[in-house]
């Protein structure tokens, strides 16, 4: 592959991009007066279809045509299991979804962060949950621009060099989130899935095309790789290791800031039905493409020293034609751009909503936009600082971002559906949960020979349940969360009211 | 069937996705195996999901839980 036709896709790449960023722009993002609900959220008027798209380009990074086809080439059929329980997982979406909608129009949340820290009536719930999101989340960007540099780099051959990748995918990430805030980010995010999706769709059949068809693929998969078929297949999926990947990826659509904030935005429920039905139609194909990626690269390339190199070994063999291959590599670079943006506005709108606005207090909205634009390039910077380091402890971070951020689920659920919950009990989860879920990574210890993964959640439900119940809570907040929320339990009346019209 | 019920279908998808392959299909060493079940289960999944947010259609802003009876000042803590 030229290095001419691989800076000409970038280039492409980056114009289209650039020019549909600024098309974005709008009143509510751009115009006089804005405020944080207007940038941030694109003021909770964002509609169906472009919410499902920026949905699928976040939500889906570089991982799936790289990481996921690794360990379906690595572990078989188990790798499609683990995102298919991920991908059930966004079900959640649909019973979390209306009750985050409503708090958020009715209390003003603009993060999830700030919404926990009203429901349990203590800033530092706020605060907590946003450095925890910034420590995993920092991490996990960082990693994504470093696979972009890796991408490029290999692609050329090493004459665009890692650095240059990085600088690319930095600068892409800032322009795309600062131009117009959340309306630049959902725009160019639904343009660079649909790329995504076309590319490797495209690729993948007619990589299985070349190999003789579906049929042939899986009757070579069960003569010559049998075990990829079944789990626990080669080894790598023993039931553990699952269980310890899938729990916290579950729970991805609530602990995930970057997508839970998203169901503060859509214009109306129906709006975000939308978001979610077009996002399980898209996640669908996008798995079952990347796993086939797997699956051919397994047939085609049986002795790869490393399952990472599955990707682009293929990319780089006959089966697939250069222009095709360079299409497919802009479609990564896409996919991880599209998450790392996402990532960088979110994080800016709960430093400056949740950690400097608790610290300043009184700040005005205007301010607080401003902060938010400066931490935006910062938080740019810092990933790509970690990035370009490679310290074994941002590796540890990022790999530990899913486990890490699933210690907030019990205080999500418990804002929601338990009014014993307090403040203490959510802050104890979160801080504590974190502690020991970085603690298991780093000493790589398996208490009972089970991962961080299976015991992260117990943990902080433990800690929220223990601490919350020698506590005492804010019942009045309570209250009107709750029945914001459609959750409070009825009161004798109401239930007294409810039975009798079902009687009739 | 409610909403309630179709969510507890994802429940029962989501457990069968670890009894199924890891149990009953640990010797399937074909397509028809682990690979289909879990399709099946993705095309389920966006069922299911379909059918729980159907009243989502009809519900705009004024049927929606939030109910603002409440006065501004709710929000100060």
């Amino acid at each position: 592959m030229t290095i001419g036709l691989i800076w000409s896709a970038v280039i492409i790449y980056l114009i289209v991009g650039l020019g549909v960023a600024f098309l974005s722009r709008g009143k509510t993002t751009n115009g006089a007066g804005v405020d944080m609900s207007g940038y941030f959220l694109g003021n909770r008027q964002m509609n169906g279809f472009v919410s499902a798209l920026s949905y699928s380009a976040t939500t889906y990074s570089a991982f799936m045509m790289v990481g996921l086809a690794g360990l379906t080439y690595a572990g078989g059929v188990g790798a499609f299991g683990f995102e298919i329980v991920y991908f059930a997982g966004v079900s959640l979406v649909a019973i979390f979804g209306p009750k985050f909608w409503a708090v958020g129009k009715r209390f003003g949340y603009v993060t999830p962060s700030e919404m926990l820290g009203h429901r349990y009536g203590d800033r530092k719930v706020a605060v907590a949950t946003a450095i925890a999101s910034c420590l995993f989340l920092i991490p996990y960007a960082a990693v994504q621009l470093a696979g972009v540099g890796y991408l490029l780099a290999g692609m050329s051959g090493g004459a665009i060099s890692f650095t240059t990748g990085v600088v690319v995918a930095t600068v892409l990430a800032i322009l795309f989130s600062y131009i117009a805030g959340i309306r630049s980010v959902m725009w160019t995010d639904s343009l660079q899935a649909l790329f995504m999706i076309v590319a490797s769709t495209l690729v993948a059949l007619l990589v299985v095309h070349s190999l003789g068809g579906f049929a042939e693929l899986f009757d070579t998969l069960a003569t010559e790789h049998p075990a990829s078929l079944t789990v626990p297949g080669p080894g790598l999926f023993s039931f553990t290791t699952f269980l310890g990947l899938t729990i916290p990826w579950f729970f991805f659509s609530l602990s995930n800031p970057q997508v839970s904030q998203r169901l503060f935005m859509p214009a109306s429920l129906k709006s975000m039905r939308q978001m979610l039905i077009g996002f399980l139609i898209f996640g669908f194909l996008y798995t079952v493409v990347s796993v086939l990626w797997g699956f051919s690269a397994l047939v085609a390339f049986p002795d790869l020293a490393q399952s990472d190199l599955a990707t682009p070994t293929l990319l780089a063999s006959e089966h697939v034609p250069p222009v095709l291959g360079v299409i497919v590599m802009v479609g990564i670079l896409a996919a991880a751009v599209s998450t790392i943006d996402s990532i960088m506005l979110t994080l800016s709108s709960m430093l400056s909503r949740d950690v400097y606005a608790n610290i300043a207090t009184g700040a005005s909205e205007a301010t607080q936009l401003k902060v938010g634009k400066w931490v935006l390039p910062v938080i740019a910077i810092l990933a790509f600082l970690f990035a370009e380091l490679q310290l074994s402890l941002i590796a540890v971070l990022s790999v530990a971002a899913s486990t890490g951020l699933v210690v907030v689920v019990p205080a999500i659920i418990g804002a929601f559906y338990w009014k014993r919950g307090t403040a203490a009990g959510a802050l104890v989860s979160i801080v504590i949960g974190g502690l020991v879920v970085i603690a298991l990574y780093l000493s790589g210890a398996k208490p009972l020979g089970l991962p961080a993964g299976i015991w992260a959640l117990p943990v902080a439900v433990a800690l929220f349940v223990i601490v919350s119940l020698l506590t005492r809570p804010n019942p009045e907040l309570a209250r009107k969360f709750m029945k914001t929320a459609g959750t409070a339990p009825a009161t004798q009346a109401t239930s007294r009211r409810s039975e009798e019209s079902a009687s009739r | 069937m409610s909403a309630r019920r179709w969510i507890w279908g994802v429940w029962i998808l989501v457990l069968s996705c670890y009894v199924v392959p890891y149990g009953l299909l640990g010797q399937v060493q074909a397509w028809y195996g682990s690979f289909l079940f879990w399709c099946v289960v993705g095309v389920l999944v966006i069922v299911a999901n379909i059918m729980i947010t159907r009243s989502f259609q009809t519900l705009d802003s004024s049927d929606a839980p939030s109910r603002n009876h409440e006065s501004p000042d709710d929000r100060e803590t």
